[in-house]
């Protein structure tokens, strides 16, 4: 099932990743998939909007940046698309998990579960904005009616 | 999330439904790190569908109380896919996470 890209206008503020929650699991239930891809894509899409909500607009300004979201028959495809100053998440280097609890920084562990949950993810530059590319294969947990 | 306290013998159960995110986790700070104070609490996960980042730091702080205070926090009934959150974050050995949470409240 294709499904046209959806498109999320959120603001800077965190009590948007609950309206964000609310929509992808909309999405979800249109394309009807299941678990764990469901889940996958809550916190992949939670890990990537709360960092530009909490880190990405450092002048302290109310800004607003979209989400789009979009399938065809192999792959879900999110988009995060921001105006902020360029940051690339991914540049930011792997947690390493071996460590001990106590050595562990807190934080990164996000971007490490967007790494691991999303099949690609990619950065870019465009312009004065920047986008983030997530996407995942359906095969794997997507409903067997649709294939 | 919804979140729902019981005492067997000396632990501390919350049944947790919902998801820890960053919502779900701030809710769940707000009842579990008064209780991570050295007496041993259980965390039921069989009605929980994700855990982000948010959710594992509200874990760590309650685990490192805990630790400060030999204290016990296990976590259980975890469906497959919430395990392999804890995996990919590398928490799987980090908490004390057992099948049945009844083995391990009900033996005390």
């Amino acid at each position: 099932m294709n499904l046209s890209p959806r498109i999320l206008p959120l603001s800077n503020k965190r009590s948007e990743l609950r309206r964000l929650a609310a929509w992808v699991d909309e999405f979800a239930t249109t394309l009807d998939l299941g678990e764990p891809m469901r889940g996958e894509l809550q916190v992949a899409l939670e890990e990537v909007v709360s960092n530009v909500i909490k880190h990405g607009y450092r002048d302290g300004g109310a800004h607003t940046f979209t989400v789009t979201l979009s399938a065809d028959a192999d792959f879900v495809t999110a988009v995060v698309t921001d105006d902020a100053p360029a940051f690339d998440p991914l540049a930011r280097a792997e947690v390493d998990i071996a460590q001990p609890l106590e050595d562990r920084p807190i934080g990164g562990l996000g971007i490490h579960l967007v790494r691991h949950l999303m099949d690609t993810v990619d950065y870019e530059r465009r312009g004065a904005e920047n986008v983030l590319t997530l996407r995942r294969r359906r095969s794997a947990g997507g409903s067997v009616a649709e294939m | 999330m919804e979140i729902t306290q019981s005492q067997k013998g000396a632990w501390a159960v919350l049944a947790l439904a919902g998801n820890l995110d960053t919502t779900g986790s701030e809710q769940l700070e707000a009842v579990l790190l008064p209780l991570a104070n050295g007496s041993p609490v259980a965390l039921d996960f069989s009605g929980v569908g994700y855990v982000t980042s948010a959710g594992f730091r509200t874990l760590m702080i309650a685990l490192k109380q805990q630790t400060a205070s030999q204290g016990t926090l296990v976590l259980g009934g975890m469906s497959a896919p919430v395990r392999r959150f804890f995996d990919i974050a590398g928490l799987s050995r980090v908490f004390k996470i057992v099948d049945d949470l009844a083995t391990v409240v009900d033996a005390v």
